[in-house]
């Protein structure tokens, strides 16, 4: 049993950066050779459109924005951050870690345990988890950045996993507060299927040799994904992840508000739905369609996108859900209580 | 279901558009419309209307449209 309950956690604020570039799947000329008819049909059935893919700019840039714009809106010192954590597959560096970068850009104080977690499709449930351990550790403040480039995992022109991935970064704070209201997660785990989605060059098992940039078979850092495996996966655990989750917590589905899942793809969503036996329309997947998968990015950047003004204003009860590289797969019940939450802000340039 | 109504409802998830008219002995493999799509498909359709859980691999190691009904158990 990997479930847990957390007082004194409180997320104070949302804010969420995308990038400018616009790709849509009806204008990707490779794609299954160009065959319109196939194409609608995966735009049916997956809500894949369009997406929005970084140039020179890293995840790391994007979670800046998103972490200024977050320290600005909440009139954050700098100096009371505790905890700087960075969720992402998609680092600056082999090394250091990516948070201490960004522990430099943001200014943030010597007193401040900076680290990384790779982790993406869950990696927002898994970021919340790790704040609330951290406040109930002694941190009072602790900002979280979660983000994703997975576009740069593809070589766009030959490989066909490309067209979903959408890139983002995301800023959440947690703060210490005694009347929080407790946060649930249950966090599964299965490294059976480690390379259902991989890329394998680039780490110590399959270093990167000189002659190895663009091979025959491809670009360096092409990720292969077992599409079938995957899916079988999320059938399979989501699901029953949700409903454990639920009963651990004493919460029965008509009293959660708005249930936001990780934006895998539109018919794997109406299948979760399904099962919990909610009505499709309550889990949205307008974020996939405009924005692609945005990976650990996608479950803030749906707040920010559709819930912005909601959680501004009202006290909420969200189930969140993610699930998917690892495997892995966690969920949360998280309450936001009229909370600052940007809009999905486009990125701009330094 | 009744076996024509199963049919049906397999020919709308391939969306076959073929000249030949699909019957319980088509060959599946055979087919260029029972992609990936249609598999995962058909494993949703085969959960959510008869409760039997296949896997995506068990269904690209079947033949016909008879084995999906022997699933199915219609």
């Amino acid at each position: 049993m990997v479930k847990f309950a957390f007082r004194n956690s409180k997320i104070a604020g949302i804010s969420t950066v995308i990038p400018n570039n616009e790709r849509c799947l009806l204008n990707e000329p490779n794609l299954y050779g160009g065959n319109k008819e196939k194409i609608n049909r995966v735009i049916n059935s997956s809500g894949f459109l369009k997406r929005r893919i970084t140039g020179k700019e890293t995840t790391s840039d994007l979670c800046l924005q998103a972490a200024n714009d977050l320290i600005k809106n909440l009139n954050l010192n700098i100096n009371e951050i505790d905890a700087l954590l960075f969720i992402s597959y998609t680092p600056d560096y082999l090394m250091p870690a990516t948070s201490y970068v960004l522990h430099k850009k943001l200014k943030l104080s010597q007193n401040c345990i900076c680290m990384d977690i790779p982790q993406a499709c869950s990696g927002y449930e898994l970021g919340l988890y790790q704040a609330a351990m951290l406040i109930n550790s002694g941190c009072k403040k602790v900002l979280l950045l979660v983000g994703d480039s997975f576009s740069k995992f593809s070589d766009m022109f030959k490989n066909n996993t490309a067209p979903v991935f959408g890139d983002a970064g995301s800023a959440t704070l947690i703060e210490y507060d005694k009347d929080a209201e407790k946060m649930f997660f249950n966090i599964n785990s299965d490294g059976n299927d480690f390379d259902a989605l991989i890329c394998e060059n680039g780490g110590f098992r399959n270093p990167v040799k000189k002659n190895d940039f663009y091979k025959d078979e491809g670009y360096i850092y092409n990720s292969r994904m077992d599409g079938g495996r995957i899916f079988d996966f999320t059938m399979n655990n989501v699901a029953p992840n949700i409903e454990d989750l639920l009963n651990y917590a004493r919460i029965s589905v008509s009293d959660i508000d708005e249930f936001v899942f990780h934006q895998a793809n539109k018919f794997i969503l109406e299948n979760i739905a399904r099962k919990l036996n909610i009505e499709p329309e309550r889990i949205s997947t307008k974020t996939l369609t405009n924005f692609g998968n945005q990976c650990g990015a996608s479950i803030p950047c749906t707040i920010s996108n559709i819930l912005s003004e909601k959680v501004a204003k009202q006290n909420l009860k969200c189930l969140l859900s993610g699930f998917g590289v690892g495997l892995s797969w966690a969920s949360a019940i998280v309450t936001f209580d009229k909370i600052y939450c940007s809009k999905l802000n486009n990125y701009k340039e330094e | 279901m009744k076996r024509e109504k199963f049919l049906e409802k397999i020919k709308d998830i391939l969306q076959y558009k073929g000249d030949k008219d699909l019957t319980y002995n088509s060959n599946l493999i055979d087919l260029d419309e029972w992609d990936s799509l249609s598999i995962i498909s058909t494993v949703a359709f085969l959960d959510s209307e008869f409760g039997k859980k296949v896997t995506v691999s068990d269904l690209q190691n079947i033949d016909t449209i008879e084995d999906l009904a022997r699933i199915a158990g219609v």
